[in-house]
């Protein structure tokens, strides 16, 4: 039995990601007024996470622009039992991003690399707030600093397995190796 | 020791990761277009780590992105019937609705008017009551005028051997959910209630046969949703 405390702590969860799902079913059927309103609940946090991959504004309003794009003419296709809508739509805004930086950007800033971004604990405390967030959270820290440090930068800058070995100052196969270690550790967490 | 070439599972978190060249990560694309389980992979690892990128803080984008994808949308979806194309035009009347026949259409519908269309002098509450990883509501709730509240069934609910389903309305501001009674897993029900405001959250717990005996939910609450005015 559950308590009205657990329920209430529960709540949260209820609202955003049933109305996101009907949203997109809304857009496959060719509304515009659903698109507009997942643009309005999505667009910012879509452009900060293309914003962090690019580096440069016009860049991250591409990649945002080429991702709802997306969304909208793949609507059709999205399953729901594969995943929430924010997960769909983190992986079609960082591919358009990471596709951008690889085509484009690298080409004319050269290697260059981004600011200093650490994996810093505290950015990783807003994983908190979801349940499938606070089972990545956990399993990320069961695993070596320098690994997990590897995991972020490479998720959340986008950076490329040369980038991270040029960055951390580690040899290139190593880093290879981290990754794929730090990643079969976390399948093997996550699906405990 | 192996690689990710032989584990098809590591390759696809290497890319979900983005750790790849740009030549890999075309590769990999170009293997799930043509392998439905690389493309399952992928948005297994996609689901894992996608909350990682709520360590990033939103950031707006500049103001005029919405009138690009404005125009980029101006085609529509290749996938779109002229039966389904012409509904948005049919969700403007609210009758069309409050007609329409439990399934799909009607969440569809009905949840145009909850989030998208603004309509004057609309007098209802509504309220749509899911799950929180459905892929659409189960329950839709319609406040009457005289302060009852009007509950349809747009989706099978499953519900235990000697259990029941149990409505409660949770008002702004209120610490405990009221209990407006048992629900019928199918159907309608018109609940009689003074609770219909904007606002005001719908609950619905599984309960003992008969409702929960103590007056507060003591089961799982499985749906909820919030009565919003249509205006």
């Amino acid at each position: 039995m559950v308590g009205w405390q657990r329920v209430e702590a529960g709540l949260q969860e209820f609202d955003a990601s049933p109305v996101l799902a009907s949203l997109v079913r809304l857009c496959a059927e060719g509304d515009r007024a659903a698109f507009r309103r997942i643009y309005e609940l999505q667009a910012a946090r879509l452009h900060g996470i293309a914003l962090r991959i690019t580096r440069q504004p016009a860049l991250a309003a591409d990649a945002v622009h080429d991702a709802l794009l997306q969304a909208w003419q793949n609507a059709a296709r999205f399953d729901v039992g594969r995943g929430t809508v924010e997960a769909w739509l983190v992986g079609l805004v960082r591919y358009r991003a990471l596709d951008i930086v690889r085509r484009r950007a690298r080409d004319v800033l050269g290697l260059a690399l981004p600011e200093s971004v650490d994996a810093d604990p505290d950015p990783l405390a807003n994983l908190l707030a979801t349940a499938e967030g606070e089972a990545l959270h956990r399993c990320l820290e069961t695993l070596e600093e320098q690994r997990r440090r590897l995991i972020v930068l490479a998720f959340i800058d986008g950076l490329t397995h040369a980038e991270l070995a040029a960055r951390l100052e580690l040899p290139l196969g190593t880093v290879k190796s981290w990754i794929r270690r730090a990643l079969a550790a976390l399948r093997t967490c996550l699906e405990r | 020791m192996s690689g990710p070439a032989d584990d098809p599972d590591l390759l696809a978190a290497e890319y979900v990761l983005g750790c790849l060249e740009a030549e890999q990560m075309r590769a990999v694309e170009a293997r799930a277009e043509a392998d439905p389980g690389l493309r399952a992979t992928i948005a297994v690892w996609q689901a894992r780590l996608a909350p990682l990128a709520s360590a990033v803080p939103p950031v707006h984008p500049p103001p005029d992105l919405w009138t690009r994808l404005q125009a980029s949308i101006a085609v529509p979806p290749a996938s779109t019937s002229p039966r389904v194309a012409a509904l948005p035009r049919a969700w403007r009347s609210i009758g069309v609705w409050r007609a329409a026949a439990a399934g799909a259409l009607a969440v569809a519908a009905a949840l145009a008017v909850i989030l998208v269309v603004r309509r004057p002098a609309a007098p209802d509450y509504v309220a749509a009551l899911a799950s929180p990883n459905a892929p659409a509501p189960s329950f839709l709730a319609e406040a009457q005028t005289d302060g009852s509240i009007l509950v349809r069934a747009l989706a099978a609910v499953q519900v235990p051997g000697g259990r029941d389903l149990e409505l409660w309305a949770l008002p702004v501001g209120a610490q405990r959910p009221v209990s407006l009674g048992v629900l019928p897993a199918t159907g309608t029900r018109l609940v009689p209630s003074n609770l219909a405001r904007a606002g005001t959250r719908l609950l619905v717990s599984l309960e003992p046969s008969g409702g929960s005996p103590t007056g507060q939910p003591t089961g799982p609450v499985l749906l909820a949703g919030t009565l919003t005015r249509l205006e």
